[in-house]
């Protein structure tokens, strides 16, 4: 774990002033367009005068794929920054399956999506991931209590 | 005299006797602010230009009730948080800074309801979005991304 904590994007974080804030604001700016992704589908799903479903998977999913990848990228530069720390945190290790769950969820509602009707099963998928989207945002939240 | 209105309304001691107090009510406070930011940021980005295939009325209606669930959550559990540790947070420049982002946010969506959301209709799918309607995401997300990290760099005051 040496080599990851003397990384340049972990001595970024631990070792100047701006940046742990800086990645953080990122990430949190991340998760926040997941949650809106999550939102946006149990939303559509739910609505009575529905958008077309493949405009709508063709709108989301780009912001869907770029946050996750931030937020895994900006996660993974804290992680480096004190990888013993956040393999002792308990809310970290059941952050991680979760944004796992959810990115495979995200794939899923994609596919559901490419039908101009929506399955039962994608609506339901769509719920699933809203509620794992917010116990997510929990977790990340008591990593720093725990 | 707003400060000692907000001293006698303390919930100092709930924080300090319950260890599971400030967890849940920042907690809270994060889902409304991630909700808030990231349903405003989908809908601004369709402003931008971005899925013009996409109906802005539609869409609109989608997240601005999001938007305010969201924004409503956030005020109360900021308030609370606010009144945990009314000495730490009054005056911090972060909080200040903060609160003239959201402010100035809303403003522009007063803005935006008053002089954009009467001419949608002409720019509403398949169309490039006009100048103005534009400006105002663009604004908008600036605003709103200035907020969030205000807030977050309110710990480190």
């Amino acid at each position: 774990m040496e080599f990851l904590e003397n990384s340049w994007f972990a001595r970024l974080t631990t070792e100047t002033a701006w940046g742990f804030a800086i990645n953080e604001i990122i990430h949190i700016l991340s998760i926040s367009v997941i949650v809106a992704v999550a939102v946006l589908y149990v939303a559509h799903s739910v609505s009575e005068k529905r958008m077309e479903t493949k405009q709508v998977r063709k709108f989301v999913a780009p912001f869907a794929a770029t946050a996750f990848a931030i937020a895994l990228f900006t996660g993974f530069v804290f992680f480096a920054a004190w990888p013993d720390r956040y393999l002792d945190n308990p809310a970290f290790l059941i952050k991680m399956p979760m944004l796992i769950t959810l990115a495979i969820l995200n794939i899923l509602i994609w596919r559901g999506y490419a039908s101009t009707e929506l399955s039962m099963t994608t609506k339901c998928i769509t719920w699933l991931a809203l509620a794992i989207a917010l116990a997510t945002i929990a977790a990340g939240r008591l990593i720093a209590y725990t | 005299m707003f400060y000692d209105l907000l001293a006698a309304l303390s919930v100092e001691h709930y924080a300090r006797e319950y260890q599971w107090f400030m967890p849940t009510v920042e907690t809270i406070h994060y889902t409304g602010h991630l909700l808030l930011f990231g349903c405003i940021l989908l809908f601004d980005m369709r402003l931008l230009g971005v899925g013009s295939k996409l109906s802005v009325s539609k869409l609109e209606k989608l997240t601005v009730r999001f938007s305010i669930l969201g924004f409503l959550i956030a005020i109360l559990s900021g308030s609370v948080l606010l009144l945990t540790s009314l000495d730490y947070f009054w005056g911090n420049p972060s909080l200040v800074n903060k609160l003239i982002f959201m402010v100035l946010a809303l403003v522009n969506i007063g803005i935006f309801y008053l002089f954009v959301t009467p001419k949608m209709k002409a720019f509403d799918s398949n169309v490039p979005t006009p100048w103005f309607a534009k400006l105002s995401g663009g604004i908008s997300i600036l605003l709103w991304t200035s907020v969030v990290a205000c807030g977050r760099l309110i710990a480190y005051y």
